[in-house]
């Protein structure tokens, strides 16, 4: 239970009769108006459209601006806002002074206060600025020596040591003096008489664990028929109009800043000396807004123009943020805690290894290459669009014995890993075998080892591995990602994903790379397209791989569910592993030339032996951008009472999921409620014990109705736990209950099926015994209808109801559900509606 | 919970309470008596945010004792606003008139040869 914020609401509360229950709607943040504009007055400085007064150039000393009465529209006061600005004051000392009353004739009457830059000042109903710039003293050096040589005028202090010494005169270029960027960041309250209908709030746990709830605030209904000064229909709450409280503002993106305005509602009581004191009984995202009215009811009488809002708490963030976006290259990047079995797949093409040399094209020039070579007729040129980006390599051919390429030569000859991307933009109406050359590759020496070609059929043909599995007749005018590969033993080349050459053998080391054409004695029109051309001197063959990457280690590797040591030796074969967790990658080398892994599994580590549930579900919210709303001591409790709770988690390895969905996952393994209320993220945890130390005890004083129903809908006779390497192990399973008694509910704990794993036995059978406890019988109590006195009700309290009418003797619940009626006009007695469950399986 | 109690006033304002010896009948009624939508003056100020509906119960005693009777009988005969606590540990429910007098329609009983009452209790919030 929220504890009460003063000994008066106390008193108020206990008070069924003659008190004065209130609401006050906060809205934040808001920029209060800075009074920087055209009026005001000016002496030496002036307005700088959008939002900057500035000193003239020359020709003063000092100067000043003072801006107009500004008359807040707050519905409160004082107000407190963060004052903040940019400025800029080389040739002047500048003073920030302002003053604020609650009355016009007050504000002209008081007296000015120096602002510092990111205090925090408490507004009233009138306030003003002023801006005074006081000419600076200036002296310069004009010898070497720092100590003595001052103008005369400085050393001396003659003819008067106050005197400004510097010239009056605009030098071109020199940055002026200036304010701007004045923000006054702080909240909004809204004047008690705009609220015609104060609404309803509703704060809800889910009845399941693998659910999530979002609370609500709806009918807020405001008063939109303000007037101005001048006596003009303003309403303050009409977006578009001029009038509009948040109407200047900008997001980041541009975008109006009212767009995304929390709101807060402090609920308590009018004092008999008309003060308020409450507290905050709900905070949330404003998510619609209006419609503001202007409407005839049914009997043409037009209706109050009012302006509601709606608005919902973090909740639905939750719902919407998602994680485990791809990488920049489309790669998944699923998110990993703790440490995760995963089934590995294998790398084709890719590799990690940094960039030694790249060629984009995207500067428009060749400077990429270190030669670029035309001849017999050959012909280059950069082309827009490229094949990505702005611009690509184009090479031409349109007879015989005609070359046009580019030639990247590496610093040393090694081993190369070419990748990039090309595309047969024109190509001859039959193919003379190995004519054309788009691909060579040359040792140190310039000797070409190895060349891509194209047959008589259209195939991809290259000398050492003969014809590849390609047509490219099929592909013309399609872009086309290439992989080229040599280690000075093997051969590999892959085209539009897939391997089409293989070839083992003694080769060459490679230092030169061509990109382009050479035609040989036939002539053919050619007109190949190249474009992010990128080389690395490593590949590594054979490896293994599983996204997510990095991880801080990686554990055992499995081929054929067998763990397999770092190196051994069999059948005179010798085979290594070695790991690369950077890239969440192995690698199996073998001095058999047949050797192929089979299935491999490899247990990736982030947080080695596994993380808390309750940690990684504040790393998730924290992800969700949620983490100040956080309310610690609740999640610190959870983790004390359920310490077995360690999980590993995993998922997103193949599409982006809103954060509310990993938190179910762990919340229904777990058996957590994680909920919003009072503007708090809390967490519970299931103990499977029956509710007991009630907050609050009802009876018929409190109670306008109620209505209890016993719900046999959810018992389940079993619980039937699995964990860890099920599929390899089927020991690793517990069941709770009878599985013969009736039907059940199977819980998932193992690695391939479940993105929340846990291998320890004594957390799965803890979580299926609370489980078959918490699916037993349900008496819910929905409505209890009771007084205000259940206004600082927290979800998960444990509330007591000693009604002789319903039952014998008082019973223990806890509240799920909770909605406050702010309406004017209820009864007292029944503002305050619950929904309170029993688990009938914890008795 | 305890049963429910009321307090009324003589002339001098002194207290009496007395505690239901035997409780209302869960069936009592609760009403109301007016309902105001929410006015407003014409500066734009709501002045009835609070709510000024009142409250009306009726509650039913079957087969009570003579003495709680009487004793109602007591506090109506005061034309005094009394308070009436629906549960006598907690919080005042109302305060109200007392608009019949309970002894106005009264069904007598004999239960083991003790004579008892079965009446309504009509209270007014004032």
């Amino acid at each position: 239970m929220i504890t009460s914020p003063s000994a008066d609401f106390t008193i108020q509360e206990a008070l069924n009769l003659g008190a004065r229950p209130w609401a006050r709607f906060i809205i934040s943040p808001f920029y209060h108006p800075n009074g920087v504009d055209g009026e005001g007055n000016f002496s030496h400085t002036a307005f700088v459209s959008p939002d900057r007064i500035q000193a003239d150039y020359e020709g003063f000393a000092s100067g000043y601006w003072q801006s107009e009465a500004i008359h807040s529209k707050c519905g409160l006061f004082p107000t407190a806002a963060v004052i903040t600005w940019d400025y800029n004051s080389p040739a002047f000392t500048m003073i920030f002074a302002w003053r604020t009353a609650a009355t016009l004739s007050a504000l002209n009457a008081a007296s000015w206060t120096t602002l510092t830059n990111g205090i925090t000042i408490q507004i009233q109903q009138f306030y003003q600025f002023k801006l005074t710039l006081a000419g600076k003293r200036c002296w310069a050096r004009y010898g070497s020596n720092p100590i003595t040589d001052f103008t005369a005028y400085a050393m001396a202090g003659e003819p008067d040591e106050l005197v400004s010494y510097a010239t009056f005169a605009h030098v071109p270029g020199e940055v002026q003096t200036y304010i701007e960027n004045l923000q006054l960041l702080g909240e909004f309250p809204v004047a008690d008489e705009d609220v015609e209908k104060a609404g309803t709030i509703t704060v809800e746990a889910p009845k399941d664990f693998s659910d999530l709830v979002a609370g609500s605030h709806d009918g807020l209904s405001l008063n939109n028929r303000h007037l101005d000064d001048e006596g003009n229909y303003a309403p303050l709450f009409t977006p578009g109009k001029s009038s509009f409280v948040f109407g200047n503002e900008l997001d980041s993106l541009g975008r109006p800043a009212w767009f995304s305005k929390e709101l807060e509602i402090q609920f308590g009581y009018i004092l008999p000396d008309e003060t308020f004191t409450g507290f905050t009984a709900w905070r949330g995202k404003i998510i619609k807004w209006g419609p503001p009215r202007h409407a005839a009811d049914a009997s043409g009488r037009l209706q109050a123009h009012t302006c509601d809002i709606y608005a919902r708490d973090w909740i639905s963030d939750l719902f919407k943020t998602k994680l485990a976006l791809a990488a920049a290259d489309g790669s998944p990047q699923p998110l990993t805690a703790g440490e995760f079995l995963c089934k590995a797949e294998t790398v084709s093409g890719w590799s990690p290894a940094s960039i030694l040399r790249s060629a984009y094209f995207e500067s428009n020039n060749y400077n990429e290459f270190d030669h670029l070579v035309t001849a017999g007729g050959g012909a280059v040129s950069l082309i827009t669009p490229g094949l990505t980006g702005s611009y690509a390599f184009r090479a031409q051919s349109s007879g015989a014995n005609q070359s046009a390429y580019g030639k990247i030569s590496l610093a040393s000859a090694g081993e190369v890993h070419i990748k990039g991307n090309l595309r047969f933009y024109a190509v001859p109406e039959t193919f003379a075998a190995g004519n054309l050359t788009f691909l060579q590759l040359q040792n140190a020496a310039g000797t070409p080892y190895v060349s891509m070609t194209i047959d008589a059929e259209g195939m991809i043909y290259e000398s050492h591995a003969g014809q590849g599995r390609f047509n490219i007749s099929a592909y013309t005018g399609v872009v086309l990602p290439f992989i080229l590969w040599t280690d000075g033993s093997n051969l590999k080349f892959w085209l539009n994903g897939d391997e089409v050459l293989t070839w083992r053998g003694t080769l060459t080391t490679i230092q030169h790379i061509l990109f382009g054409i050479l035609t040989g004695a036939t002539a053919e029109n050619w007109s190949i397209d190249f474009d992010d051309l990128e080389i690395r001197p490593k590949y590594y063959d054979g490896a293994l791989r599983v996204t997510g990457a990095p991880f801080a280690g990686i554990g055992p590797v499995y081929i054929d569910n067998i763990a397999q040591p770092d190196s051994k030796t069999a059948g005179g074969f010798t085979q290594t592993l070695t790991r690369y967790p950077t890239w969440g990658m192995v690698q199996f080398e073998s001095t058999d030339p047949n050797f192929k892994p089979g299935d491999v599994l490899m247990r990736v580590i982030q947080d080695a032996g596994g993380i808390h549930a309750v940690d990684y579900l504040q790393t998730l919210l924290g992800l969700a951008g949620v983490t100040d709303l956080i309310n610690t001591a609740s999640f610190t409790a959870v983790k004390t009472a359920k310490p077995l709770d360690i999980i590993h988690f995993r998922k997103g390895d193949k599409d982006p999921f809103p954060v509310s969905d990993a938190i179910k996952e762990i919340c229904s393994r777990c058996l957590y409620w994680l909920v919003v209320d009072h503007g708090e993220i809390k967490l519970f945890a299931y103990d499977g014990d029956p509710p007991s130390g009630p907050v609050l005890t009802l009876t018929e004083s409190h109670i306008s109705g109620l209505e209890a129903i016993t719900d046999m809908d959810a018992i389940m006779a079993y619980v039937s736990a699995k964990y860890g390497w099920y599929d390899r192990d089927s020991g690793l399973s517990y069941t709770a209950g009878d599985i013969n008694a009736g039907d059940g509910q199977d819980l998932d704990y193992t690695w391939f099926n479940s993105p929340v794993v846990s291998e320890n036995y004594e957390m799965v059978k803890l979580n299926a015994d609370l489980l078959l406890k918490f699916l037993g019988a349900q008496e819910c109590w929905d409505p209890v209808s009771i007084s205000l006195k259940g206004a600082r009700l927290e979800l998960f309290d444990v509330v007591a109801i000693n009604n002789p009418a319903v039952k014998d003797a008082v019973t223990n619940t806890r509240l799920i559900r909770k909605e406050i009626i702010l309406e004017a006009g209820n009864s007292p007695l029944e503002r305050v509606s619950l929904q309170l469950y029993r688990f009938l399986g914890e008795s | 919970m305890a049963n429910g109690k009321i307090i009324y006033y003589d002339a001098a304002g002194i207290p009496t309470t007395y505690n239901f010896e035997q409780n209302y009948g869960y069936d009592y009624e609760r009403g109301y008596v007016e309902t105001d939508d929410i006015a407003r003056s014409p500066d734009g100020t709501l002045h009835n945010y609070v709510g000024a509906t009142k409250l009306r119960f009726i509650l039913p005693f079957i087969c009570a004792p003579e003495t709680q009777l009487t004793a109602l009988e007591a506090a109506w005969a005061t034309r005094r606003a009394v308070d009436l606590y629906l549960d006598a540990d907690e919080a005042k429910t109302i305060t109200g008139l007392i608009m019949r007098s309970p002894a106005a329609r009264v069904q007598p009983a004999f239960i083991a040869g003790v004579p008892t009452y079965s009446f309504e209790l009509e209270i007014e919030e004032s």
